[in-house]
C-alpha cells in the first residue's frame, strides 16, 4: 500500500484542509485528514445505522478518528479501511454499552436516513425527481424506515457485519478483519442476520415490495 | 438438494454465499438444481435475495460535517498537576467502613473496661472521687491538730500562727491525697536517710524550708506538703534540746491527740530514728523528703529515745482508740513554738493516716487501733515491715494503669472519628451526579 499509497502528503487531494502528516509502524507517510475526507461517509453511515442516533453517530466518528490518529504509528499499513472500520465499530460497541448503562432519550426526533440530511433549500433544483411517483416515494420511505427498524432489531455483532459486507460493500475477509473475528464467523453471522431481517420484514409484510408480498 | 432418494434444503449459509457469488461452480450448479426442483428453496432464495437488494439499495447517508482534524490531537492525555492520589484515596469505601467499625468496637470495649472498674485502684488513692471524698469524711476530725502543727511552723517562718489555721486542713488533705511513694522511692528515701550525715540533711533541709509559701499555698498541693515538714524540721535544729525537752511535755498530749494516733502511721517511715518525721516525708513524696526526714531524724534524735514521742511513731493507729477524747484540748490549745516539732511531726502524721484511713478502707482495717498510745519500736519495726502493704504502693501501678486506659479511649475515640469522617467524605466523593 505504502508504493500506491493514495494518502501520501502532498497529493492532489490535500489542498483542502490542513496538512496532518503521520506515519504508520514501517514508516510510511499519510496525510491522516485525506484519509478523513476518504472514510468519514462510511464511517459515519456505519456509526449511524449501528447507534440510530445522529448526534452519537457524530461524536462516535469523530472519536474514532481522533483514536485512529493516535493509533496510527501501530498501523501496519495493509488494510486500511478495515482498520479503520475496526476502531468505528468498538468506538460504536462501547457507545452501546454506556447507552444500555444509562439510557436516554433524544429530544428531537430521528431523521428519515433515506431522507437527504443536507439543507433544503426551496428551489427546483431541490424538487423530487419526476421519474418517482409520490406513491412510490412514500413506499420507498417506508420500507426504509422498515429495514432501518428491522436492522436496529438485530443483534449488534449481525448487524455490524450486514451493515459492512450488504451496505459497506466490504468483502467477507476485510469484514473478519474489521469485526477481529474468523470468516467462518462473518459467514454465519451475515445468514443468520438476513434471515432474521428477512422474518422481520416478512412480518411487516405490506411494506415490503408488491412482488415480494404476492410471493408472502 | 437429493442425498439417498430424499430432498434436503439447502442449507441458509449456502444460499448466502451464493447470493453473494462465493461459491465454486460445482456448488453453485448443485444450488442451481435444488431451486429449480424445491418450491421451499426457491423461495428461501428469493426472499433472501429481495432482502439483499433493499440493504444494497440503501443511499449512503452523507456525514452532516467534515471531520478533518484543524490541528493534531494532543497525542497524550495530559494529566493535571497535582499531588498523586495516596493509596488511602483507593481504597474502598467499606475498607473505610470497617476500619471505622473495629476502632468504635475497641472503645466500646475500653469504656467497658473503665466501667466495670477493673483498672481502678483499690484504695482510692488516685481516684479522684475518694479524694474529694477525703476532706469530709477524714481530714475533719483531724482538723485541730493540724492546725497546732503548722501554727509553729508558721512561726519559724515568720509568719502570723494565726494565719496558718485555714490552710491546715487543705494541707491534710493534700498529704493524704498526695500519691503515694512507690517502694523503690521509698528504699531510696531510707538509703539516703542512712547514707546522708546529720548536717548536710540539715542544711539541705533548710533550703527546702526557704519557701514558706508553699506550705500554706492550696494551689501547690504537693510542694505545700512537702515543704512543711521541712519548715518544721528546720525550726528543730536550732532548738533541739527544747524542743526534746518539750517533746516530753507535749508527748502525753500528742500521745493522747488523735494526731498522735496517726502517727503510729509514722511507722511507714520505716528506718528513720525519728519516725514522725521521717514518716511524714516519706509520706509527701520522693521530693526532698528524705533530706528532710533525715534532717528530722537528727534533731530530734534525742527526744525519740527519751520520750514516748518515738514510740507513737512506730504505733499503726492504736492512738486512733480512747486516748484521742482525753487528749485533745491538751494538745491543741499548745501554740507553743517549742513544741510544734514533735506535734508537727504528729499531725504531718495524722494527716497521713487520716487520709489513708479516709480514702481506704483497707487501710483503715489493716491497721486495728492499739490500746496503748505508746508503741515500742519492736511493733515499729514490725509496721515496717506492713508498710509495703499499705495502699500507696499498690495505687501507683493501678493509677499508671488507669491513665494508660484513659489515653487508649482517648486515642480510640479520636480514631472512630477520623475514620468515619474519611467513610463519609469517600462515599461523597464516589456518588456521582445523576442525570
Amino acid at each position: 500500500m505504502t508504493a500506491a499509497n493514495p494518502f501520501r502528503p502532498g497529493n492532489p487531494n490535500c489542498a483542502g484542509h490542513a496538512p496532518l502528516p503521520v506515519q504508520d509502524r514501517s514508516g510510511g507517510g499519510y496525510c491522516f485528514n485525506c484519509i478523513i475526507e476518504q472514510f468519514q461517509s462510511p464511517a459515519y453511515n456505519l456509526a449511524r445505522r449501528m447507534l440510530n442516533d445522529w448526534a452519537l453517530a457524530e461524536d462516535a466518528v469523530q472519536d474514532s478518528f481522533v483514536s485512529a490518529y493516535r493509533a496510527f504509528p501501530q498501523f501496519r499499513g495493509d488494510n486500511l479501511p478495515a482498520w479503520l472500520m475496526r476502531i468505528v465499530a468498538n468506538t460504536c460497541r462501547d457507545t452501546l454499552r454506556s447507552r444500555r448503562a444509562r439510557p436516554s432519550v433524544p429530544l428531537d426526533p430521528l431523521p428519515d436516513p433515506g431522507d437527504n440530511p443536507g439543507p433544503t433549500i426551496p428551489s427546483a433544483a431541490n424538487l423530487p425527481s419526476t421519474a418517482e411517483t409520490p406513491e412510490q416515494h412514500a413506499e420507498r420511505s417506508e420500507l426504509r424506515r422498515a429495514i432501518a427498524a428491522g436492522l436496529a432489531a438485530l443483534p449488534a455483532e449481525r448487524r455490524l457485519a450486514i451493515l459492512l459486507v450488504d451496505v459497506q460493500g466490504f468483502s467477507y475477509e476485510d469484514a473478519a478483519a474489521a469485526l477481529n473475528c474468523s470468516l467462518g464467523t462473518v459467514k454465519s453471522r451475515l445468514s443468520r442476520g438476513r434471515s432474521e431481517l428477512r422474518d422481520y420484514l416478512r412480518a411487516a409484510g405490506e411494506l415490503l415490495p408488491a412482488r415480494f408480498r404476492q410471493d408472502g | 438438494m437429493w442425498i439417498f432418494g430424499k430432498h434436503r434444503h439447502i442449507n441458509p449459509d449456502t444460499l448466502s454465499e451464493y447470493l453473494d457469488d462465493r461459491l465454486s461452480i460445482r456448488a453453485r450448479e448443485r444450488v442451481d438444481r435444488a431451486v429449480a426442483a424445491c418450491a421451499h428453496c426457491r423461495e428461501e432464495l428469493e426472499t433472501r435475495q429481495v432482502t439483499l437488494s433493499l440493504l444494497r439499495e440503501l443511499p449512503p447517508i452523507p456525514p452532516p460535517r467534515s471531520f478533518t482534524l484543524a490541528a493534531p490531537p494532543v497525542t497524550e492525555p495530559v494529566r493535571t498537576a497535582g499531588p498523586a492520589p495516596s493509596r488511602l484515596a483507593a481504597l474502598p469505601a467499606w475498607a473505610y467502613a470497617g476500619a471505622a467499625a473495629m476502632a468504635a468496637i475497641a472503645l466500646a470495649l475500653l469504656l467497658l473496661v473503665d466501667a466495670a472498674g477493673l483498672t481502678t485502684p483499690q484504695n482510692g488513692f488516685r481516684d479522684p472521687d475518694a479524694i474529694a471524698a477525703i476532706p469530709q469524711t477524714a481530714a475533719e476530725p483531724t482538723s485541730p491538730p493540724a492546725q497546732s502543727w503548722l501554727e509553729p511552723q508558721g512561726e519559724a517562718m515568720s509568719a502570723p500562727a494565726a494565719a496558718s489555721a485555714a490552710p491546715q486542713p487543705e494541707q491534710t488533705f493534700t498529704q493524704s491525697a498526695e500519691p503515694a511513694p512507690t517502694p523503690v522511692v521509698e528504699a531510696v528515701v531510707q538509703e539516703v536517710i542512712r547514707e546522708v550525715p546529720a548536717e548536710v540533711a540539715t542544711e539541705s533541709v533548710r533550703v527546702e524550708t526557704s519557701e514558706p509559701t508553699g506550705a500554706s499555698s492550696p494551689d501547690s498541693m504537693s510542694s505545700g506538703g512537702a515543704a512543711a515538714p521541712a519548715a518544721a524540721s528546720s525550726v528543730s535544729p536550732p532548738t533541739p534540746a527544747p524542743q526534746s525537752a518539750s517533746i516530753p511535755d507535749s508527748a502525753p498530749s500528742a500521745t493522747a491527740t488523735p494526731q498522735t494516733a496517726q502517727v503510729e502511721t509514722a511507722a511507714t517511715a520505716p528506718q528513720s530514728p525519728a519516725g514522725p518525721s521521717g514518716y511524714a516525708n516519706g509520706a509527701r513524696g520522693s521530693q526532698g523528703s528524705p533530706g528532710a526526714a533525715g534532717s528530722k531524724g537528727d534533731s530530734v534524735e534525742p527526744p525519740p529515745t527519751s520520750t514516748p514521742i518515738p514510740t507513737p511513731t512506730a504505733t499503726p493507729l492504736p492512738t486512733l482508740s480512747p486516748t484521742p477524747t482525753a487528749a485533745p484540748p491538751t494538745a491543741t490549745p499548745t501554740p507553743n513554738p517549742t513544741a510544734p516539732p514533735p506535734l508537727e511531726t504528729g499531725v504531718a502524721v495524722t494527716g497521713m493516716a487520716s487520709g489513708v484511713a479516709g480514702a481506704d478502707g483497707a487501710a483503715g482495717g489493716a491497721m486495728p487501733p492499739q490500746e496503748g498510745t505508746e508503741p515500742n519500736l519492736a511493733s515499729e519495726s514490725s509496721n515496717q515491715g506492713a508498710e509495703p502493704s499499705l495502699s500507696p504502693e499498690s495505687a501507683t501501678p493501678a493509677a499508671d494503669s488507669k491513665i494508660a486506659l484513659r489515653l487508649l479511649q482517648g486515642i480510640a475515640a479520636a480514631l472512630t472519628a477520623a475514620l468515619l469522617i474519611a467513610f463519609t467524605l469517600k462515599l461523597r466523593r464516589n456518588r456521582r451526579p445523576s442525570l
